[in-house]
């Protein structure tokens, strides 16, 4: 009778129990999905890797092979695209050489937040529960490895949706895909991945640096500014977002410096530029530009100036970022 | 040749040219690699759960070696009294699932009071900023504008925050000396 009782009084709670439970999930990610999202953020620190991945948007596949060694001192890091134009890129840390032995040119720069996949997690990247729902989904077997899917819900539609399939042994990210509603945009995902300490750092090697010395070699160099001291600004930022960065900066073989104004989701980023027109330019119409895979671009022009947002957002985003920019007034005249 | 098994694949060659390769594909261990590799990362990127590349024959393989398990498993090493406890208590365990589920359908479709749907997102608007909802595409209103001539630099520097645009982006432009 007692039993009977008892399982009555359990059918009672479950409603209670199920109510709540959803008003969870209407709010916070769960932690273990966040724990997940930890996992990838520290793997690259904790492990060397090499392997072949590809890029895939809009019909196009791009395949790059990578190695990448880290030790307690330094991150090493070679990026050979295998697809198109020549293109190698080997990362020292935060210093970046990418060579292109058709031109034979160099162009180096300093690298602070992210590198390249599969280390695309900001560090330490935060408040990401408050544009997006984290959630765990099923596991799947990618590259020979079984992995945990996590999805990163968008919680409105100034940003895409983010599913990354983290590798369960290492919490390496494998494959990120990039989806608008159900579509995916875009999409990186290792073909084939070798992980651990038998990477050896002779893979590293590569017959450009030596060869590079006679080539041309551009130096994109940057200023950090303070808080709002960039005379451009951006008046309202849409919600969630942030400013990373503003700095000025050069560009590849080119003398004119340019505003540069970075921001972030957490996930998503958004990069606004803002150079002057030169006289002989006709003046701009406002509107976008095709792309290719998630990232957008919006053009305006402002003050004879033009400025131009580029980010993995949708249209929208770019437009609400690119219209909040403004000249602002310098203090004491 | 590698790029003639890619034009296979992509149905880009005549019957003439696929005849000839795929002949080509029987005799040499590289290329049938390639096209097994190629197929690997289509199926990657399709979220394919179906392998074009043939594993039948390892699977095959490892079959003969595996144990055959034929009847449905029982806990047969259970005292009899236990084994009636457990499927009694399987019994009351569906029964409370159809009934949560019932309970749980009854409560999502039941249509809400708007002054609950108010009351749950004001709770989230609590935690998390305000949020602009654009429902149109801005895309018609505006012309078709130029491009700027450092595109590919802005992309390419916007890279550092995006991982991977770096390699994606990079066009001869911005190889090209001045």
């Amino acid at each position: 009778m007692t039993s009977v009782v008892q399982f009555f009084l359990l059918l009672l709670l479950l409603p209670g129990i199920a109510q709540f439970s959803l008003a969870q999930n209407a709010s916070d990610s769960s932690s273990d999905a966040l724990y997940w999202l930890n996992k990838v953020a520290a793997a690259p620190r904790q492990h060397n890797y090499q392997g072949t991945f590809v890029y895939y948007a809009d019909g196009n596949i791009e395949t790059s092979r990578i190695v990448h060694i880290v030790d307690a001192q330094r991150e090493r890091e070679k990026i050979e695209v295998l697809d198109g134009l020549a293109r190698v890129v080997i990362r020292n840390n935060d210093e970046v050489k990418c060579y292109f032995p058709d031109s034979k040119t160099v162009v180096t720069e300093r690298r602070w937040f992210r590198k390249f996949f599969p280390d695309i997690l900001p560090q330490p990247f935060e408040n990401i529960n408050n544009s997006y729902f984290v959630k765990k989904d099923k596991q799947e077997r990618i590259a020979g490895n079984d992995s945990q899917v996590i999805f990163l819900e968008p919680r409105d539609s100034l940003r895409y949706g983010h599913r990354i399939w983290v590798d369960i042994n290492t919490g390496l990210a494998l494959k990120v895909a990039i989806v608008d509603t159900n579509r995916k945009v875009e999409q990186f995902a290792f073909a084939e991945l070798k992980i651990g300490e038998d990477v050896g750092a002779e893979l590293l090697n590569s017959k450009y640096p030596e060869m590079a010395a006679e080539w041309h070699n551009h130096n994109l160099t940057t200023s950090v500014l303070r808080k709002r001291e960039l005379e451009w600004q951006i008046k309202k930022l849409p919600a969630g977002f942030k400013i990373v960065i503003e700095m000025k900066r050069n560009l590849a073989g080119k003398s004119v410096r340019v505003d540069h104004i970075a921001l972030t989701d957490g996930i998503a980023n958004v990069s606004v530029f803002i150079q002057p027109m030169s006289d002989s330019k006709s003046p701009h119409a406002s509107g976008f530009l095709s792309n290719r895979g998630a990232t957008n671009i919006y053009v305006r022009t402002i003050d004879d100036h033009m400025v131009t947002t580029v980010g993995e957002v949708p249209l929208e985003t770019v437009k609400l970022i690119g219209d909040a920019v403004f000249k602002q007034q310098k203090s004491g005249g | 040749m590698k790029s003639k098994v890619s034009e296979l694949m992509d149905g880009e060659l005549d019957t003439k040219e696929a005849t000839a390769l795929i002949t080509g594909l029987k005799g040499r261990d590289d290329l049938r690699d390639d096209w097994e590799t190629y197929h690997l990362i289509g199926d990657t990127l399709r979220d394919s759960s179906k392998l074009s590349v043939d594993v039948s024959q390892h699977v095959s393989k490892r079959l003969e070696v595996e144990p055959a398990i034929v009847a449905s498993y029982a806990p047969k090493y259970l005292p009899k009294p236990f084994r009636r406890k457990m499927i009694g208590l399987s019994v009351a365990a569906s029964l409370v699932i159809m009934v949560t589920g019932w309970l749980s359908m009854h409560a999502l479709f039941q249509p809400q009071s708007q002054q609950a749907l108010v009351a749950d997102n004001s709770n989230i608007e609590n935690m998390v900023p305000p949020i602009h909802v654009i429902k149109s595409s801005p895309h018609a209103n505006y012309a078709y504008p130029l491009e700027p001539e450092e595109i590919d630099d802005y992309l390419y520097v916007h890279g550092e925050f995006s991982p991977g645009t770096a390699t994606r982006y990079l066009r001869p432009v911005i190889a090209t000396p001045e």
